[in-house]
């Protein structure tokens, strides 16, 4: 709890009211250290609209690019006549962009609901942990990040491959797709989505418990042999003898143990199949 | 600070979870007590050597088994409504104690162990032993719960996670627990642990309060991934409560139209 009494404050603006470069993409580069950069730093990073991509490198700062696109309301670009109060003229307010805060090894990067495209390309240190939230705009991507990774979007796909398969990731439209080469085993690994599949690729020596719930048309497709547990939940709904239909649910959950068993790993989802890999 | 409560004490300062002011009076007090200084040292090499042992792991069949009852126990509420869980649970109780995280099986091995000998030398007779386990025993279960409820309350959702998981476990889940996963339900801002919460929810077929809250719960959930568990629990339980908050589940036209589907089947299952 030290750390966050001894607040070392650092709070970047990143103004992306660039000079107007219609059609053309401006980007904007900024680098910030944790302030306790020896140990493992979070990141957590909160938009409305924009892709997310973070990739773990050997160095000690956050590096943030972003691409402001042709929403930014400039000089140059003048705003529309306000058709919501007619004759008056809105007011670009400053501080459209990008806010970084970090305090006690924790960077938070946020996005005011703006209008435009804030996608993100960002590097960290390999240990860093995670916390990646949009909703539309693009996919959040995560490669070779070993901190652990908690990954939520709305309307797009979650990637993350090398890390150390310490992940909650939640999507409602789009693929949950994750590939790593060795899982660490500690922390549990869960992959939820409400329309798409879910896709994992392990390593052959992987440990792990599985529990794999599909409904609807869905099925689990598997690299592995896996020694199933329990299988298909079937509930009947005759409704016939009161005018009803008769619909068998299937509602398929898989618990399997992978190579004697390890790891926690939940893969879930509605409308989709699940396929589980063996890394090549 | 007199030797009983100095006694008392000495876990404390093992884990360091004293203030200063406490343990520099429980020290003042172990330089004095002849006594209390040799419990002190026995307690310390206990712990030291507890420190030692290799980290146990839950094995494959402990899941297995779990996710077997679980399944049953899904089975039974559906076509029962409600029954007694707690005699499985019991039942599976020696399973159980191989769950915990190293510090913390080390912890409830040595508070059982301590306690043991305690009570064959204060008790001398099988009957107090007895009671002494018992006693013992289920703050085993309580120290797993302090564990679950702390993960609970980490940052990291992947801690949180594992927070549920062992709650899941808890052979005598106490209301703070209860409380705690309810809350998570309706609160954690992570869709993967808001759905591992409704999983360990299971277990709690037969209480009201909890099939109350689960009813009260489904209005408030925003993803579609939790309406469905929930409505599925909801089924399983055979609440007949919850078809009002299914009703208005399928009145609502923010909701996606599987989850609505999902609601009208689960209407007529529990009516």
């Amino acid at each position: 709890m030290n750390i966050y009494k001894k607040i070392a404050l650092v709070v970047v603006f990143l103004f992306l009211a660039l000079p107007a470069l219609r059609g053309e993409e401006a980007a904007e580069r900024v680098a910030v250290p944790f302030s306790d950069p020896g140990k493992a730093g979070r990141l957590e990073v909160s938009l409305i609209n924009g892709a997310i991509t973070v990739i773990g490198y050997e160095g000690k700062e956050v590096i943030v690019e972003s691409k402001a696109q042709a929403q930014v309301v400039t000089p140059a670009a003048p705003e529309k006549p306000s058709s919501k109060y007619p004759g008056m003229k809105r007011l670009a307010a400053a501080g459209g962009g990008l806010r970084v805060d970090e305090a006690g090894n924790v960077m938070k990067i946020t996005s005011p609901p703006w209008k435009g495209d804030t996608s993100l390309a960002i590097r960290v240190p390999l240990n860093t942990s995670l916390e990646l939230h949009t909703v539309n705009g693009g996919d959040i991507r995560v490669e070779n990040v070993s901190g652990e990774i908690d990954a939520s979007h709305v309307n797009g796909d979650i990637v993350i491959a090398r890390g150390s398969g310490a992940v909650a990731a939640h999507t409602v439209n789009g693929k949950v797709v994750a590939s790593f080469s060795r899982l660490d085993g500690k922390k549990p690994l869960s992959l939820v989505t409400f329309n798409g599949d879910v896709d994992l690729t392990l390593p052959a020596a992987a440990k792990a418990n599985l529990k794999m719930s599909i409904n609807n048309e869905g099925e689990i497709y598997s690299d592995f042999e896996l020694a199933v547990q329990t299988e298909n939940v079937r509930s009947v709904e005759d409704e016939r003898y009161r005018h009803g239909r008769y619909r068998l649910n299937i509602e398929k959950t898989v618990v399997a143990a992978l190579n004697g068993g390890g790891q926690e790993i939940t893969l879930n989802t509605f409308n989709g199949d699940i396929l589980l890999r063996k890394a090549k | 600070m007199n030797c009983p409560e100095a006694k008392n004490k000495l876990p404390d300062l093992l884990q360091n979870s004293l203030d200063a002011a406490e343990s520099a009076r429980l020290r003042e007090h172990l330089q004095s007590c002849p006594a209390c200084w040799q419990e002190w040292q026995e307690l310390h090499e206990t712990w030291s050597r507890l420190g030692l042992l290799p980290e146990e792991q839950p094995g494959p069949e402990l899941r297995r088994d779990f996710y077997r009852m679980l399944e049953a126990e899904r089975r039974e509420a559906a076509a029962a409504g409600r029954r007694p869980w707690r005699e499985r649970l019991l039942a599976w109780l020696p399973d159980l104690r191989r769950l915990q995280p190293a510090m913390q099986l080390a912890a409830a091995v040595l508070v059982v162990a301590v306690g043991f000998g305690a009570g064959l030398f204060i008790g001398r007779n099988d009957r107090a032993a007895a009671e002494k386990i018992e006693r013992l025993s289920s703050e085993v279960g309580r120290l797993q719960q302090q564990t679950s409820l702390s993960l609970l309350s980490q940052p990291s959702a992947t801690a949180r996670l594992q927070g549920i998981t062992l709650a899941a476990q808890n052979p005598e889940p106490g209301i703070e627990l209860r409380r705690k996963l309810l809350m998570v339900l309706d609160g954690d801002p992570s869709v993967n642990v808001r759905l591992q919460a409704v999983d360990a929810l299971y277990l709690y077929a037969g209480d009201p309060e909890v099939r109350a809250a689960l009813s009260a719960s489904l209005a408030r959930q925003t993803a579609p991934q939790v309406q469905v568990a929930l409505i599925d629990l909801l089924v399983a339980f055979r609440e007949k409560q919850a078809a009002s908050a299914l009703k208005k589940l399928m009145a609502d036209e923010k909701i996606l139209p599987e989850v609505k589907q999902r609601a009208r089947a689960g209407v007529d299952l529990i009516l």
